[in-house]
């Protein structure tokens, strides 16, 4: 039997500000189709990790290949979707024209049934034709997650997504991560939310920039992991 | 068909946007700046007189005049280089920074865009500007007024193009940072060296002549003209390559810049345009490693040093630079050129607005200002003695650009002088704009007085630094008259020494019992109100 195409390789990488180490050297593999959680204390460089896989921070070494082909270059943007922690959206275009753009943009002419389903799905139906600069901060997380998901990907890379959403949007978020997962995309969130990780295939934990696990949960203690000294806090 | 897309949804924004234009606004607007255009033109004609300049003069602009043309296109250089190195000169929507960046089309075809109309506007700009000098130019220069509009308009079209080409060109390579500012020093260098002795011809020169065309046509111009093209070719077909990472930093940037400067928020701008330039403070300071472990003589004084010596190397040049520009203009007022007191005292007060960083953080943070046991006052003007120290420094390093210029005991007396007046006006200047901070919209005082008195009010807030800034180099002007009328120059720059010291013992009084004040102002207004309701 064949095995799964990498998703996601990750060769040697490592990003520095000056005499600061954001990410030591990191060596990781994704296979398509894996659902992945991404793990850390604050500042332990999950987001400047994805960030680099999107493109949108250039590694200070090594390489990250998106389904084979650069991080940040044309093919690698048609696979990867990013949805990142600070929602940033147009001034003048209603919530309804930002999913026909970001759709268009990506190739997805027939976009109006997913942008009803999804708009439906978050619960900002009554919301499609208003600025999303009139929204709160939660229902332009939703926006946000919305234009994330009506474009066409192959791997979906989360920072932090159930921050700012109200429970019921969470759920709503979980189940469209699912069904995204159904339909064969690879996902990797990155996440403070523990109970998301039973969810999971793998999860990775990052510290200081340094990868310090990388598998299923299981019994591991995931306090620890996340603690930016590595001992669980005292209950 | 996603690169349509991009094309059809930045059409229907533009749609939208003039749709939603209010033309009589927009008419107003234009109305304003051609007056405040016109009445510009009209002093700077006034200063500049309508005699003919005489034969020996008119060898000196033929000599000089291309070498200080020249200098004007190696700043351009400079200023591209620097920002292309660091994304500039986009400055892209964040929203089109984060979904058509990250869009599978051409970088270069989302950029491409919003490059050729900054150019455009660049153009436009740098073209009246330069048609404005032309016409001013044609005044005292032979060769007619068409001509030197038309010389005038093109070199500051090409002045503009040439930043911006520059810009596309070091940013699609990615020119690292250190060595864009060292070949702008170098390009600037050569320029004042060729400006300073002609025997070094700089290239910018010949891009000089381009701007005294009706004095006498270079071929050899056209060159530089055709580098500047090529510049702008290889760096428009490659904006693909540009940094994304650049370009994003930049987006938010820029967009809360602008926000900014439409606020009229001086130290939000100053915070911002740092952070664009990537200007950060050492993490250590440059003398005196060591933790003091004694109690400080003067804890505010020690946190002002500890500030200054972690000054970056970044903010050390351009105070330095601003210094010498400062010490120049100040020549060039003594020589006759009495606009250039504006020069100088904008100058240092930009210096200023450096100088009182560490202020500048009080008033950023109130919150944590107001958990001082100190009145708020007393901890503002306990930045002052510091901030005046600092700023002699540098006004004294203007007096030595002077003094270097022309040692003789006069200039000497006078530099000195000048140097405590420009310390003194700069560091007032910088502290009321500091310490009043950006305006509040909706003040409650402002809806008691009429509409006209509110708008000078704020031009006056606007305008009044910079009208203390200038204060500091006006004495010269005063000196200048009386030597030129044969009398004591020295004696001339009192009654004006006298007004600046005036105003900076009025601003330490204002910033020391200021609070105080506009609390007793708020505390009558609500008692006079409650006795109207009575």
């Amino acid at each position: 039997m064949a095995s799964a195409p990498l998703a996601l390789h990750v060769n040697n990488l490592s990003k520095t500000y000056g005499s600061l180490t954001a990410l030591s050297p990191l060596d990781l593999d994704i296979t398509e189709g894996e659902s992945v959680a991404l793990i850390g204390h604050n500042g332990s460089g999950k987001t400047t990790f994805l960030r680099m896989m999107a493109g949108l921070l250039e590694s200070s070494d090594g390489t990250i290949d998106i389904y084979g082909a650069p991080a940040g270059s044309e093919r690698a943007r048609a696979d990867l979707s990013y949805l990142p922690d600070n929602p940033i959206l147009y001034d003048d275009l209603s919530l309804w024209e930002h999913a026909e753009y970001i759709a268009k943009l990506h190739g997805h002419d027939d976009w109006a049934e997913d942008a009803t389903y999804l708009i439906g799905m978050l619960g900002l139906t009554h919301r499609a034709d208003d600025l999303p600069m009139t929204f709160s901060r939660g229902l332009r997380q939703k926006a946000s997650l919305m234009l994330g998901l009506i474009r066409p990907f192959r791997l979906l890379i989360v920072d932090e997504p159930f921050v700012g959403l109200d429970a019921v949007g969470k759920t709503a978020l979980i189940e469209l991560l699912h069904t995204a997962h159904e339909n064969g995309a690879t996902l990797l969130v990155a996440t403070h939310e523990l109970e998301y990780l039973r969810q999971v295939d793998r999860v990775i934990a990052l510290r200081d920039g340094e990868l310090v696990h990388d598998g299923p949960i299981g019994d591991t203690d995931v306090h620890a992991l996340v603690s930016p000294d590595g001992s669980a806090p005292a209950r | 068909m996603t690169a349509t897309a991009l094309v059809d949804m930045r059409r229907a924004r533009r749609s939208r946007r003039i749709a939603n234009i209010h033309w009589i606004d927009a008419i107003y607007n234009v109305y304003l700046a051609g007056l405040t255009g016109a009445l510009a033109t009209g002093i700077l004609s006034e200063q500049i007189g309508d005699n003919m300049l005489s034969g020996h003069q008119l060898d000196t602009v033929r000599h000089h005049g291309p070498a200080a043309c020249g200098l004007l296109v190696a700043v351009a250089i400079g200023i591209g280089l620097r920002s292309g190195s660091r994304g500039g000169p986009f400055g892209l929507e964040p929203a089109e920074a984060r979904h058509a960046l990250l869009a599978p089309i051409s970088r270069a075809s989302v950029l491409r865009g919003p490059a050729i109309k900054q150019a455009r506007f660049m153009v436009f700009i740098a073209g009246i500007v330069g048609l404005v000098a032309g016409r001013l130019g044609a005044q005292r220069l032979p060769g007619g007024i068409p001509k030197w509009m038309l010389a005038g308009a093109g070199f500051g079209a090409f002045v503009g193009l040439t930043m911006i080409c520059v810009a596309w060109f070091a940013g699609s390579i990615r020119l690292n940072r250190a060595i864009a500012t060292l070949f702008a020093a170098a390009v600037v260098a050569w320029a004042v060296a060729d400006l300073a002795n002609s025997f070094i011809i700089a290239p910018t020169t010949w891009a000089g002549h381009l701007a005294l065309w009706p004095l006498g046509v270079k071929l050899g111009s056209l060159g530089a003209i055709a580098v500047a093209a090529a510049f702008g070719a290889i760096g428009l077909r490659r904006l693909g390559e540009y940094s994304i990472e650049h370009l994003e930093r930049r987006s938010g940037l820029v967009d809360q810049i602008r926000f900014a400067a439409t606020m009229q928020d001086v130290r939000t701008f100053m915070l911002l345009r740092r952070q664009l330039s990537q200007e950060q403070h050492r993490s250590r300071p440059l003398i005196g490693p060591k933790r003091r472990t004694r109690r400080p003589i003067n804890t505010v004084w020690r946190r002002d040093w500890c500030g200054y010596l972690r000054w970056p190397l970044a903010r050390l040049v351009r105070v330095v630079s601003l210094a010498i520009i400062a010490g120049l203009a100040e020549r060039g007022v003594w020589l006759g050129t009495t606009p250039l007191v504006v020069v100088a005292g904008v100058c240092l007060y930009l210096v200023g607005l450096d100088v009182l960083e560490p202020m500048a953080q009080e008033t950023d943070h109130p919150d944590r200002r107001d958990q001082f046991p100190i009145e708020t006052g007393r901890v503002y003007l306990g930045h002052l003695p510091a901030a005046f120290v600092m700023m002699f420094l540098v006004s004294a390093a203007s007096a030595g650009v002077v003094i270097a210029i022309n040692h003789d005991t006069l200039s000497i007396k006078l530099a000195a002088i000048i140097a405590a007046t420009c310390t003194l006006s700069a560091v007032s200047a910088a502290t009321t704009s500091v310490v009043s901070g950006a305006p509040e919209p909706n003040r409650r005082s402002d809806t008691m007085v009429p509409p006209e008195i509110a708008g000078m009010r704020v031009v006056m807030r606007n305008a009044w630094p910079f009208i203390v800034a200038t204060l500091g180099a006006l004495p010269l002007v005063f000196a200048r008259r009386a030597f030129d009328r044969g009398r004591d120059p020295i004696a001339a720059m009192a009654v004006l020494t006298v007004v600046v010291v005036v105003v900076a013992l009025f601003t330490a009084s204002w910033v020391r019992f200021r609070d105080g004040a506009k609390a007793w102002f708020r505390e009558s207004l609500e008692q006079a109100a409650q006795q109207g309701k009575r």
